[in-house]
């Protein structure tokens, strides 16, 4: 059969440490298909392979159907976390080799010595030095001494490094001895592996610049094979065009510049799920929110304002800072599999410890003896008794029951169900401050927000989260499970350049040099995304400057407009400053001069998208009505006490636009389970989200 | 009764002071807030007891000690109202520890009542005195050390005192960076107050007085609990010494007893040395903060910081004594000394609990340089604290180049100080054989080359364990010592004093700090060979160490 074939498909792939996601959308016709399937972490580029193949097979379609691709993945993350990476060699400028230890010279944790910072990604002996230096104004003190650094390169060789990051002092100020000695590394070692600072990031603050630089450098081999792989696995399916891989800044990018850059990818699997869960409250009317995605161990918390996720340009990841545009995705260590435990004082604590999932809650019946966050749901019949994921994970309720039993009730002289609904309070109490927190580092107040609950354990703690930090109301979309699968689908091509000169508004030519740095940026841009050749709208950019008042140290991020820095732009980024001063610190000095220090540049180019939240209608005859009930265990809705109520049970797949619940009642479905406690009521709205008030 | 109410209470508690402590680094001005996070805040009730502390800064933790009664008794509790706000630095009025740890503390009430304050400690970047920078280990009373401000009001029912803003302003060298922190300072106690008037809008004010007992008797429980099963009862001695007292050339004698007794710590501190007459002395405050540290790091390093926690120790430390100074002692440099005392307690403690030992470690060296910048003709002060190596612990090396005890500050990033002052950084690498051989290796300390690249600067020097290295644990052997050098490797080297201020430098000069390394702990012919073939292949140890020391061939 030969007919011409129309791309019809849109394909988003999540890859979990567990799971793989696969979220499938036929652009024509707006129906959607999901898929669930085991990781394959020894092979990672197996699953997202099989997945797009079962998936199309469910459709009963072929590779030549598909329209676009777009893969959220931990590789990176997982080869950083586990230090599966290249053995790499650092070249730095004389006298510094151990600025990589030396770091900020903190230990970790204050009150703990027994706490270790993290080992360095490059070991003393190969870290080597070279004669160089640059000022802090880009001029030369020292010159590149030539003749050591073929010396060190050869050394670097022999000493088997797979992979060369290069950071010298103030090179964001100058990058020509980092240029020179890349070339040199590349002219010697054609095939090899260089990561360089100027290039990774062009800013100041060289620790930071540094750590980022060598994680690239520890990274690119493995991700260099993965992506580019990934990229002629998709070919080989038969779909023509190029896939693109999620960031952490919440766009999409090429496979070749996430080979090169594995640093923008740390925090992909985030920062999809913040993409979806935005995609979908936006279209749902909620446009600021709070992401709140639950699972076994952590809890990812981002804030969105005007459907905009907040950014941000420095992060940590198991020790290592990074500066990388990345969604500000706070996490918090806390989650189902958090332990509770009674302290010798009789305080009754929840976290920070936890049982992961191995061996996980005592329900699983894995060796876990502790009690745990999921155990209390369980117990207080929140969590179907006998089985979760859709009757994939059987339970053992009685296993929950004897763990509070045992180290929570007895201890404090409560019955199990008492203790079971402490250890909720405690911890839904503890999720609450750590959202207010989040809030609060960004001088925002959580009233103004709507919840997005998501992840296994979300939707089962969003409504008292929610009572607690006194939010607008929950939204919990249809599929919270393949979220960030469906996100990857939502992004623009997207990517964020930046470069540091300190520059005051009254200095000669200002206005010309800094329009000549935006130019170069720019330009540098277009560089990029003219490398792909997917048909896709015109690069869309955005202008913004970190600037202080002279004399301070530390800067705001600011909006500069288009075009020319002439005096009128000039004064609208002042403009911006001092109002933007004025919300943080409570007024303004508009005496004073302004200076500009690190320029930065997003780029966007609009791939085509399609309405997501188009749901394929769902036939139901009849009203709405419980598939079961059970027990359940809640809190009085004046706060005091509480006690077991017959409770209906909703499946979520039966729900249809408009119905509507009143709590008490829990609503379950595939990947979660929903708690709609006294005094809330819950409606469906036409994208089949349930949105839920107290 | 709800659920698990006293818990959520004093989590309540916990959260107020973290989220007072975000909101003071978010806004802060002087990037010894915002960067180095040198702040700390709190909430006490209206009889002054600690309900929670959060401390950046463990320094900070005697600092609400006697703050509410010290504003308290100039301040008659029927005169305050909602919006007043207090300023005050004096140790020996209010027992702040110094007085560059200028603290803001606003009244919280409830249906006219008044039932907390919320505080906030910030080290300020100047506040007068004899040297940039306010804390000179030479000086020779509190008068040279800065502005002394008992408790004074700078709200009055929300309306600013200008007059006495400006007269504490007026004082400082960095008047624009004391105003943004001050500011910062009211806006983490507005969130403390919000937060406590929540709480006793929702839970009532009797529930919450009782609930205020139990949760400070849970601490208190938890701590006695712990001190019985961590620690072996017992009496235990241990001495440190501090090098000099910046004054005279006299060495200091920080000696401990310390006595576990049904869950209870006693800290003897009466056979320490006599006040000195330098800026090394240690307010009693300050010597409790030691205390409360100590026992939170070896005992349980997670317990929340309360007045349960104080009780769980007693210090007696006299009058008149260096750790106990009575004014007008000078204090400013009261780290110096009191990092020494926490090395004898720890070493106490050590004794008393074997599986939570640590060697004693290399203090931060402080570096103060000062002047007027050649281009901009701006006057720059640049405040720096250089770490040392962590003591070996019983079971682990010590980390290289970590700050100990109650400090924890960064560094600053070179590019920023070569932007920001006329120097350039030269070299700042690890030392190696720094750090005390043992069977657990002591950690590094670091070499740091500063060229000053002005005219008329000056540098002022505080440091220790730059005569005595810090002693090693169990067999282990001490750690390398620290030096402050002029023009190190030319025929104009000059060993500089390790207490000094205001000494002058050329433009061109250098200046090298070494920073002392950790004592090891255990002996070394005991270590790992395979650690010890690593710490040789990265140079961390020498080959004369390692053949030596270690006994290991290659």
């Amino acid at each position: 059969m030969n007919k011409p074939i129309a791309p019809r498909y849109r394909i988003g792939i999540d890859v979990g440490g567990t799971f793989t996601d696969l979220f499938l959308l036929d652009q024509k016709s707006g129906a959607v298909a999901r898929h669930k399937l085991p990781s394959t972490p020894g092979e990672p580029r197996l699953a997202p392979l099989a997945g797009i193949r079962e998936i199309l097979a469910q459709v009963s379609a072929g590779g030549a159907e598909v329209a676009f691709t777009g893969l959220g993945t931990t590789v990176a993350t997982n080869a950083l976390l586990e230090r599966k990476g290249a053995v790499t060699g650092l070249i730095t400028t004389e006298g510094f080799r151990d600025l990589l230890e030396i770091a900020r010279q903190k230990r970790p944790h204050t009150f703990d010595p027994f706490v270790s910072k993290v080992e360095p990604l490059v070991p003393r002996q190969l870290r080597r030095e070279v004669a160089e230096r640059m000022l802090a104004d880009g001029s030369v003190l020292t010159p590149l001494d030539r003749e050591a650094l073929r010396g060190v390169i050869d050394q670097l060789l022999a000493d088997g490094v797979e992979s060369i990051a290069i950071c010298f002092l103030n090179s964001y100020a100058n990058p020509a001895h980092e240029e020179t000695a890349a070339a040199m590394v590349r002219e010697r070692w054609p095939e090899g592996h260089v990561a360089v600072s100027a290039e990774v990031l062009p800013e100041f603050r060289e620790y930071e610049r540094l750590s980022s630089t060598v994680v690239n450098a520890y990274l690119t081999p493995s991700t260099r094979d993965y992506f580019h792989g990934f990229e002629r696995d998709v070919a080989a399916l038969g779909i023509g065009p190029r896939p693109f891989v999620m960031n952490s800044g919440g766009g999409v990018i090429a496979p070749a510049v996430a080979a090169r850059r594995p640093i923008d990818t740390l925090f992909s699997g985030p920062s999809g799920g913040v993409s979806g869960a935005v995609y979908v409250a936006t279209a749902a009317g909620y446009p600021d929110i709070i992401t709140f995605d639950m699972g076994g161990t952590s809890t990812d918390v981002c804030l969105v304002r005007d459907g905009r996720p907040q950014l941000s340009h420095a992060r940590v990841i198991n020790g290592f800072p990074l500066k990388a545009a990345a969604l500000d995705v706070h996490t918090v260590g806390a989650g189902g599999s958090s332990i509770a435990a009674v302290d010798a004082g009789g305080m009754l604590r929840v976290g920070p410890h936890s049982a992961g999932s191995k061996p996980g809650p005592a329900c699983y019946g894995l060796g876990g003896s502790e009690p745990t966050v999921t155990d209390a749901n369980v117990v207080l019949g929140r969590l179907n008794p006998e089985y979760l994921l859709g009757g994939a994970l059987k339970i053992d309720a009685a296993r929950s029951r004897a763990a509070i039993e045992a180290r929570i009730a007895q201890p404090k002289g409560l019955d199990v169900a008492a203790a079971a609904a402490a250890m909720l309070a405690i911890a839904d109490t503890n999720m609450a401050q750590a959202l207010r927190f989040v809030s609060v580092e960004r001088g925002l107040d959580p009233r103004d927000f709507v919840l997005v609950a998501f992840g296994g354990a979300g939707p089962l703690h969003a409504a008292s989260v929610a009572r607690e930090l006194g939010v607008g109301g929950v939204l919990i979309p249809y599929s919270p499970g393949v979220l960030c699968a469906m996100g990857v689908l939502t992004k623009d091509m997207q990517m964020d350049f930046s470069r540091t000169r300190i520059l005051g508004e009254d200095a000669r030519d200002c206005g010309a040099l800094v329009g000549t740095i935006y130019r170069e940026l720019e330009q540098k841009a277009r560089d990029e995304f003219g490398r792909d050749d997917d048909a896709a709208g015109a690069v869309v950019i955005e202008r913004s400057a970190d600037t202080r008042y002279a004399g301070q140290n530390h800067e705001l991020s600011v909006a500069v407009p288009l075009g020319e820095i002439d005096a009128a732009a000039v004064a609208a980024v002042r403009e911006n400053f001092h109002r933007a001063h004025e919300e943080l610190y409570g007024y303004r000095s508009p005496e004073r001069t302004l200076e500009f220090v690190t320029y930065r540049v997003k780029a966007a180019r609009a791939i085509a998208k399609h309405d997501l939240a188009r749901v394929p209608p769902i036939q139901r005859a009849g009203a709405l009505a419980p598939s079961a009930r059970r027990r359940v265990y809640f809190d009085a809705t004046d706060g005091a006490g509480g006690g077991y109520v017959d409770c209906p049970v909703f499946d979520r797949a039966q729900m249809i636009e408009g119905d509507a619940i009143d709590g008490p009642a829990i609503v379950e479905q595939m990947d979660t389970t929903t708690v709609i406690p006294p005094g809330f009521n819950a409606r469906v709205d036409a994208a089949l989200n349930l949105f839920m008030k107290g | 009764m709800a659920h698990a109410e006293l818990e959520i209470i004093a989590s309540a508690f916990e959260a107020a002071t973290h989220e007072m402590a975000a909101s003071l680094v978010r806004t802060a001005f002087s990037p010894n807030v915002k960067e180095r996070a040198d702040c700390s805040t709190a909430i006490c009730d209206a009889s002054g007891r600690a309900l929670s502390l959060m401390t950046n800064a463990p320094a900070h933790l005697g600092s609400t000690l006697r703050l509410v009664s010290a504003i308290l008794r100039r301040f008659p509790v029927e005169t305050l109202q909602p919006g007043d706000a207090f300023l005050a630095n004096d140790p020996y009025i209010v027992g702040v520890t110094h007085l560059n740890d200028c603290t803001v503390a606003t009244p919280v009430f409830h249906d006219g009542r008044l039932v907390a304050f919320s505080a906030a400690v910030a080290h300020h970047s100047d506040v007068g005195g004899r040297v940039p920078g306010s804390e000179a280990g030479d000086s020779v009373s509190i008068f040279q050390e800065g502005i002394r401000v008992p408790p004074v009001q700078i709200y009055a029912a929300g309306k600013p005192r200008a007059d006495v803003l400006e007269m504490f302003l007026l004082n400082s060298r960095m008047p624009h960076y004391g105003e943004g922190d001050l500011m910062a300072q009211m806006a983490s106690c507005a969130r403390g107050n919000a937060r406590v008037q929540e709480l006793f809008a929702k839970y009532g004010h009797a529930t919450m007085l009782s609930r205020i007992d139990e949760m400070l008797d849970a601490t208190e429980r938890r701590l006695r609990s712990r001190i019985r099963s961590e620690l072996k009862e017992g009496t235990y001695t241990a001495v440190d010494w501090l090098d000099e007292d910046g004054v005279s050339g006299e060495r200091i004698r920080l000696a401990v007893t310390l006595t576990v007794k049904d869950g209870h710590l006693t800290l003897d501190l009466s056979d320490c040395s006599k006040q000195i007459a330098s800026g090394k002395n240690v307010p009693l405050t300050h010597s409790y903060a030691t205390a409360y540290f100590c026992l939170k790091s070896v005992v349980d390093p997670f317990v929340p910081t309360n007045e349960g926690l104080y009780r769980a120790v007693t210090v007696i430390a006299p009058e008149g004594s260096v750790v106990n100074a009575v004014a007008p002692a000078a204090v400013s440099s009261r780290n110096m000394t009191s990092m020494i005392l926490a090395e004898a307690v720890n070493n106490a403690l050590g004794q008393a609990a074997p599986a939570r030992s640590v060697a004693a470690g290399g203090p931060g060296q402080g570096c103060i340089s000062a002047g007027a910048d050649p281009v901009s003709g701006r006057y720059f002060i640049n405040y720096e604290n250089l770490a040392g190596g962590q003591g070996a612990r019983c079971n682990a090396d010590g980390m290289d180049v970590v700050m100990i005890n109650m400090t924890n500050t960064s560094n600053l990033p070179i590019e920023a100080m070569e932007m920001e002052f006329p120097v350039r950084i030269e070299r700042y690498e690890l030392v190696t054989d720094s750090g005390g051989a043992g069977k657990f290796r002591g950690g590094l300390g670091i070499l740091r080359d500063m060229r000053l690249l002005a005219d008329n600067a000056t540098v002022s020097l505080r440091s220790s364990r730059q005569k005595f290295p810090a002693p090693g644990m169990a067999g282990g052997q001490p750690g390398g010592l620290g030096t402050f050098l002029r023009n190190p490797g030319t025929p104009q080297e000059v060993r500089l004093a390790m207490t000094t201020s205001g000494t002058p430098l050329a433009n061109g000069d250098v200046l090298r700090v070494v920073s002392p390394g950790g004592g090891g702990y255990g002996d070394p012919r005991e270590r790992d060979p395979a650690a010890v073939k690593r710490d040789l292949m990265e140079g961390k140890i020498s080959v004369e160490a390692a053949r030596g020391i270690y006994s290991v061939n290659h």
